[in-house]
């Protein structure tokens, strides 16, 4: 990185965190703090919310699992606007009747302070270790790849957050998130330009395009009632429904973010936004990663993309190993950039015989450039088993590392950060605002002033800083951050959002009932997930079915007789 | 049990661009149709 890419990313990132501070310089409101003001429109909502969601692990995973594995991963979000139009019937009328800061304050409302406290705890725990995973991830490949200390990377990720959430609240939140998400997005798109620029001469997008197609990376819907593969259709409307349901509807780093504002047609409009937008956005932010999967048809790319690790893995005793890969690989990829080359010969005669003997000359040496990573990756465990054998993280940024010129590298790790930063800015806010309305305030100090609250809830906001940025610093997950948050997540969600599927629709389950549901629904959850192989997607569903049967069985039988006794 | 979920019928009265919500959630799910054709045409169209 040159000194115009650090001024391009200090100032994007110190101009976003000082406007979050102006914006709410003057502000010294509970209500605001905690719910927004009314300056929070339906469009900043949306972005807000889409801002939450989209981690830097999204910005740095999604391309190279298309580069990987094609567009299949859309299909996960299948499931997603049927379940914002879900949220938006069911739960934001009542959130907003009952004026709720908080998902959990519901759950008081409809059972008792125990199944408040519950849903409220299990949050807490989930969304506090994720706080530091979203933190952790991007720091550790740009640390990696830049040569930077890690732990300064964590520090300078952490803290502008910790600074502009705390000092400003929802409001700055909201308002930061909008500019980011700009930025993402403005960013996203130079480097699907750069990429095309970068195609060799004569070489077009549709030509690109239709390469890609012939070699396996465009599959982006598959109807089959296959259970073996992971993203079909069906899996994706189905398996997402529950996720983006629970997420959505109860994790209350959402929920606070479509409640800014106060107005119940905002809210809606800020969720709408996203049940059109979502797919567009994670289509576009895959076809960048085929794009790049393209751009090395014709450029030789590393054998293995996270190099820090291929290094180390060179200085062993499988330094021979290694060398005679690299010269089985050089030799496959010449042959496979001479096939693509035909390959665009024959789609430009449109003669299908043709295209069909190309293709085929094409896909034989990418399935024993398949192989040599994937014996490459093999002695690298045997080098070093700590060594991550994934790399399809670090594929697009070694692409922009590496090809795009400078000022748009800073945009782009800038870009990485302001993804980190608006996710764990949502993150932070909830979690102080959930401490403060759900523990704090009726279980410590319950008559206290407003301007009390004020400083209690941006002392504990400023506290979860600290702990995710804590959990960061110590964290050593090298492998799999994506699928850590996932599976955390899924871990948790499914007993949340049974507890308000009964709260919302069995109208004579009450709080003991559903209290001890959920208990055993999160209990046998953990058993399976410490005893059992079962995909981590399926948590969600067994989560919330058990939560639902459980708590009418109970109600209908040992509760049932207690409150008749 | 009041806080079951209710139709939110004042809200449903003014609603910006569709006029009512039954519209816009109709045209969410148009919308998700639409997508999914096009991804659909684009896996088939270039394999």
């Amino acid at each position: 990185m040159s000194g115009i890419d650090y001024a391009v990313l200090i100032g994007t990132l110190l101009v976003i965190a000082l406007y979050g501070w102006w914006k709410t310089r003057a502000d010294h409101d509970l209500g605001h703090y905690l719910q927004g003001d009314s300056s929070i429109r339906w469009g900043t909502i949306g972005l807000s919310v889409m801002a939450t969601q989209a981690s830097a692990i999204t910005f740095l995973s999604t391309p190279g699992q298309a580069y990987e594995s094609g567009m299949g991963f859309l299909q996960n979000y299948f499931g997603l606007p049927f379940a914002l139009i879900v949220v938006c019937l069911v739960f934001i009328p009542i959130y907003h009747r009952l004026k709720v800061v908080t998902a959990y304050e519901y759950l008081g409302q409809r059972f008792d302070q125990k199944t408040r406290l519950l849903g409220a705890f299990l949050f807490l725990l989930q969304r506090g270790l994720a706080a530091g995973i979203t933190i952790y991830a991007p720091a550790i490949i740009l640390s990696a790849l830049l040569g930077w200390n890690l732990r300064l990377t964590i520090l300078l990720a952490g803290l502008f957050v910790v600074i502009y959430t705390t000092t400003g609240g929802t409001t700055a939140v909201s308002h930061t998130q909008k500019w980011q998400m700009a930025v993402i997005l403005a960013g996203m798109g130079v480097a699907f330009g750069m990429i095309l620029y970068r195609l060799p001469d004569g070489f077009s997008f549709l030509q690109a395009v239709s390469v890609a197609g012939k070699m396996g990376k465009l599959e982006a819907v598959d109807f089959s009632f296959d259970f073996q593969t992971r993203y079909t259709f069906w899996s994706g409307l189905l398996g997402g429904f529950f996720l983006a349901l629970s997420y959505f509807g109860t994790d209350q780093s959402q929920v606070q973010r479509y409640l800014a504002g106060g107005s119940i047609v905002g809210s809606r409009f800020g969720l709408l936004f996203n049940a059109v937008l979502k797919l567009p956005m994670q289509f576009f932010i895959l076809l960048t990663g085929v794009m790049v999967f393209i751009f090395f048809q014709f450029e030789k790319p590393p054998i293995f993309f996270n190099q820090p690790a291929y290094e180390r893995a060179t200085q062993s005793a499988q330094a021979p190993r290694l060398a005679s890969l690299q010269t089985r690989y050089d030799q496959a990829f010449a042959q496979k950039q001479t096939a693509v080359r035909s390959l665009t010969t024959a789609l430009a005669s449109h003669s299908e015989p043709a295209i069909e003997s190309a293709t085929s000359a094409v896909l034989r040496p990418q399935k024993e450039i398949e192989a040599i990573r994937g014996e490459v990756k093999e002695a690298l465990k045997a080098a070093d088993p700590k060594i991550p054998t994934g790399d399809a993280d670090y594929v697009f940024i070694s692409f922009v590392l590496n090809y795009l010129p400078h000022g748009v590298i800073g945009l782009l790790i800038a870009v990485i950060f302001c993804a980190a930063m608006s996710s764990s800015a949502s993150e932070l806010n909830a979690l102080g605002s959930t401490t403060v309305v759900d523990f704090y305030r009726p279980l410590l100090h319950p008559n206290a002033s407003d301007d009390h609250y004020l400083l209690v809830s941006k002392l504990l906001t400023a506290a979860w800083g600290g702990v995710a940025i804590s959990f960061a610093l110590f964290a050593n997950l090298l492998e799999n951050l994506i699928q850590a948050i996932n599976i955390l997540g899924s871990i948790f969600y499914g007993s949340i959002l049974g507890i308000f599927l009964v709260a919302f629709f069995l109208r004579f389950v009450r709080g003991s009932a559903v209290f001890v549901a959920a208990l055993t629904s999160q209990a046998l959850v953990l058993f399976l997930f410490y005893t059992t192989k079962i995909g981590y997607l399926w948590y969600n569903v067994l989560g919330c079915v058990v939560v639902l049967s459980l708590s009418a069985l109970l109600e209908k039988t040992i509760f049932r007789a207690r409150s008749l006794a | 049990m009041n806080d079951m979920p209710k139709p939110d019928s004042q809200s449903e009265t003014r609603v910006p661009l569709f006029g009512t919500w039954r519209r816009a959630y109709l045209a969410v799910v148009a919308a998700f149709v639409v997508e999914v054709a096009f991804f659909y045409f684009v896996s088939r169209y270039f394999s």
